[in-house]
């Protein structure tokens, strides 16, 4: 085989899929062979995948193998015939030993359909495992009654009776006589073929458990299903299921799960027994004595009551507030010139206190909202206020900041 | 051991699908010996359901009825799964309608709770037979939810808190279906047995080949 080869033959396949349809899905009498046949057909009918009989076209059993395994989705996939290709790599055997007095080309291309047929056998088997571990996979194949599943179990586990029983033909001492010591055969046919075949007795053996298994399980789910279903209507009938004669078996014990046990008990004394009573009371009396949890000491309850005496506090004056004086002779100043006072002027002014204009106006504002609290605590708001002058708001933020502070006197009604 | 020993007294089932560990170590003949040592002072001992390999739950039982107070303890227990059957039976069918197959939750069966609620959805009847599962006492929680989901959620959680269902996983919507399921259909099969109720079984196809012989 060749690169070419399958190009070909995939070309082929595709420009005549809808006549290999209508070839493979006729009756007997296959289909009339077109007045013109292309290019295609002509190669399938030369490779013999069609048949060409008396001026109809038929499906060869290679076709028709090839496309129900390209169209089956489930484990039913077609099978080569193992005792065929057992046959065939009898005769394939018998060749390769024939040519070996012949041409090297020869001898190469008897091996190469050796080990043609013994690679379909070990794909064939690891197929077949595979889609049998898939339908165990997917626990219980397609179906969703468990009469389906079942009969798919058991339709699963005779093929695999079948597979294994046409693997027995692949004796090792029939192979190992068919290789006659040549070391091409045997590392085709021992080592390759015989291990493979090996490994897929042991793999169908458990499949086979597993199969069994599941249909066991299958066979169980059904039982229930049908208890469930004839129970359920008993009871819809109206009927009563009354348990209790289940106590009257001789393995009642088995059928009934045991209460919950409480995990406390009582104890009762032997009351007959003086010497087992004096024993408990005398146990009991050696115990250590319980502790107790000392009562708590509320101090407001028990102690004595005491008379307090109030102590009268040192007052002392608080110091001036350094704005005071600057504030009253802005004040002075507001009540001389009746016009607005400019706190950041007057700080200009004077600026000999040594702080920057921003902590008095911060300090002077914190003083004026203190003049403002006591004011309204006496119910008298001051004749003056202290308004603040914004700096222009910046386009980016909404942050006011607060230049200066003037002082001015307040219009009816104004409030801080 | 001293984990599955307080579980056991207290009434619980041990099974592969709510706790495959401690089931895997009940199944060690050694370590059910033990197990059992422990039970008998309490007048318990180690009961499963199944045999050999398909042992499908285990659960404490007693060691014998003859004692007056573990017989009333256990026509109690008789009692609670007698009311019981019922509700679980009607939301085996209920899931069975939804499925489109054979459905029977016996231990080791999934249900889903989106499929379930899908169902519930679509047709009417469905949505019926849920409404109609509150008039048991054991699903008489649905009565205080609205909506079909809200329902439907209170009765997996009655399902899952009487032991029937666990979920497959944390955020899983499927449930799986307990070895205590498998406790409730030993029951039904009871009942079914003294009422002759199971009709003969379905003839099979013949199952006599490739059973594992041939190789």
């Amino acid at each position: 085989m060749k690169e070419e080869n399958w190009r070909d033959f995939g070309a082929h396949l595709v420009a005549n899929a809808a006549i290999i349809e209508d070839i493979c899905q006729a009756d007997e009498e296959g289909v009339p062979k077109p007045e013109k046949m292309t290019a295609g057909l002509s190669w399938l009918v030369s490779q013999r995948l069609i048949d060409d009989c008396d001026g109809s076209l038929h499906p060869s059993s290679m076709l028709l193998d090839l496309g129900s395994r390209i169209g089956a989705q489930r484990f039913e996939l077609s099978a080569p015939d193992l005792q065929e290709l057992l046959i065939r790599i009898e005769h394939g055997c018998a060749r390769f030993h024939s040519s070996k007095e012949g041409s090297p080309s020869e001898l190469d291309r008897e091996l190469q359909q050796v080990r043609l047929s013994v690679r379909q056998v070990v794909t064939h088997l690891r197929d077949e495992h595979r889609a049998a571990n898939d339908f165990i996979e997917a626990r219980y194949g397609y179906s969703s009654r468990f009469k389906d599943r079942l009969r798919d179990i058991d339709s699963a586990v005779k093929r695999l009776g079948r597979l294994s029983e046409k693997l027995m033909a692949f004796d090792r001492d029939t192979l190992s006589h068919w290789c006659r010591k040549d070391r091409s055969l045997r590392r085709l046919l021992l080592s390759s073929l015989y291990e493979s075949i090996d490994r897929c007795k042991t793999g169908i053996r458990d499949l086979i458990d597993r199969l069994n298994q599941l249909g066991t399980t299958m066979r169980q789910r059904n039982h229930y299903r049908r208890m469930a279903q004839s129970v359920f209507s008993w009871l819809q009938e109206g009927n009563n299921p009354d348990l209790d004669d289940i106590l009257e078996r001789v393995d009642a014990e088995n059928w009934i799960r045991a209460a919950r046990l409480p995990n406390s008990a009582y104890l009762f004394p032997p009351v007959e027994d003086e010497k087992a009573i004096q024993e408990m009371s005398a146990l009991i009396q050696a115990m250590p004595l319980p502790k107790v949890r000392k009562a708590f000491q509320d101090p407001l309850v028990s102690r004595e009551p005491v008379k307090v005496i109030l102590a009268e506090p040192e007052v002392e004056d608080a110091p001036e507030p350094f704005v005071e004086p600057h504030f009253h002779r802005m004040l002075a100043a507001l009540k001389r010139d009746l016009s607005p006072q400019s706190a950041l002027a007057y700080w200009d002014d004077i600026a000999d206190e040594g702080f920057r204009s921003a902590i008095w106006l911060y300090a002077l504002d914190a003083y004026y909202l203190t003049l403002l609290a006591d004011a309204a605590r006496v119910g008298k708001m001051p004749r003056f206020m202290l308004a603040p002058v914004l700096a222009p708001s910046h386009e980016g933020f909404d942050n006011k900041v607060v230049v200066d502070l003037v002082l001015r006197l307040r219009k009816n009604g104004e409030r801080s | 051991m001293r984990a599955i020993l307080e579980d056991l007294i207290a009434g619980r089932f041990f099974c592969p699908y709510s706790s495959r560990e401690a089931y895997e170590q009940l199944r060690q003949p050694e370590f059910a010996a033990a197990i059992e040592a422990a039970l008998r002072p309490f007048g318990r001992a180690l009961a499963h359901l199944g045999e050999g390999d398909d042992v499908t739950a285990f659960f404490a039982r007693y060691v014998d009825l003859s004692d007056s107070g573990d017989r009333r303890e256990a026509m109690e227990e008789l009692k609670c799964i007698r009311d019981q059957i019922m509700p679980v039976l009607d939301f085996i069918h209920l899931c069975g309608r939804a499925g489109q197959g054979d459905v029977c939750l016996s231990p080791g069966e999934e249900v889903s709770f989106g499929g379930l609620l899908m169902h519930i959805d679509q047709f009417p009847v469905a949505r019926d037979q849920l409404r109609d599962l509150c008039v048991y006492p054991m699903f008489t929680r649905v009565k205080a939810v609205e909506g079909n989901k809200e329902k439907l959620a209170v009765v997996f959680k009655v399902l899952v808190d009487a032991g029937y269902l666990v979920r497959k996983g944390v955020e899983s919507s499927l449930y799986v279906a307990t070895g205590k399921m498998g406790y409730l259909y030993h029951m039904v099969s009871w009942i079914a047995d003294s009422q002759k109720l199971l009709p003969a079984e379905e003839p099979e196809a013949d199952s006599s080949q490739g059973t594992g012989e041939l190789l």
